[in-house]
């Protein structure tokens, strides 16, 4: 197969850093996994014995080097980086969505502050640990939204809102930045 | 207003898109007669109190809930995933 290259969704925007808080897009390959109907077992056994990752239940995102997987909707997991796609494909349906999605990393001390700006969830640090993932909005965009670490966070929205993706998260990074100014 | 989707727990209602009466998962056979479809597909109840509706937990993980609210207190009592419901 063709190995196409990497575009960056925010047309090279990233990486910014506005007060303590530093942006930065993610060129990973992504994969979208539902396994066929009574195949659940098969899969998650695909996924452990060629990842050595369980299979990710609601809300849980696990990973091994730069290779992750992350529970995604009702009835998808996510793969992001190396992967076993045949595999997978064997007992799953895989779809590549690596090109219809835009990936950035948030990180910094008042992360959690922009993101308050930015969506429903409830982040604080007790009810959005290291290593969980949840799907919500950042302002109107479906998006997906894990907690690497207690202070990064991997967001994640259609690639073609990458632009207002970058609009709204700036716009969260400077009043966030604005408001430790004053204090 | 919060609903409390049974795989993504307490969210907001801006997640959800509301789709009318849960009798919609009460398909009729395809041979059931013109007055049953009529029923199913136009008439619905308008009553004041426990009702059941079907909502799409649409910016969150995409399931289909039945929620089961209080027109009059406005209170939602219960959600549970519509596919479970699905005959
Ligand atoms: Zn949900």
């Amino acid at each position: 197969m063709v190995e196409l290259s990497f575009l960056s969704a925010t047309g090279n925007k990233l990486p910014i850093k506005i007060g303590n808080v530093s942006a930065t897009e993610v060129n990973a390959t992504l994969h979208l996994v539902a396994p066929f109907h009574g195949k659940s077992t098969q899969a998650a056994t695909v996924v452990k014995r060629e990842m050595g990752l369980d299979w990710p239940g609601v809300h849980e995102l696990k990973h091994r080097g730069k290779s992750y997987v992350l529970w995604f909707d009702h009835s998808h997991i996510a793969v992001m980086g190396e992967a076993p796609l045949a595999k997978l494909a064997r007992v799953a349906a895989v779809t590549d969505v690596s090109d219809g999605w835009c990936i950035v990393d948030v990180y910094g001390s008042d992360v959690r502050d922009v993101l308050a700006r930015l969506t429903p969830l409830d982040i604080r640090e007790q009810h959005f640990k290291a290593g969980m993932t949840q799907r919500s909005m950042i302002m109107h965009m479906q998006a997906s939204i894990s907690c690497l670490e207690k202070s990064q966070f991997r967001l994640m929205v259609f690639r073609s809102m990458a632009r207002t993706l970058l609009h709204d998260l700036t716009t969260a990074m400077e009043s966030v930045a604005a408001r430790a100014q004053k204090v | 207003m919060r609903i409390e989707c049974p795989l993504c727990g307490s969210r907001d209602r801006r997640e959800f898109y509301y789709a009318g009466h849960a009798s919609a998962l009460e398909r009729p056979d395809p041979a059931a007669s013109a007055e049953i479809w009529d029923n199913y597909l136009h008439i619905r109840e308008n009553l004041a109190g426990v009702t059941n509706d079907l909502w799409h937990h649409e910016t969150g993980c995409g399931a289909w809930l039945v929620v089961t609210r209080d027109t009059v207190s406005h209170a939602v009592l219960l959600a549970r995933l519509a596919k479970r419901d699905k005959k």
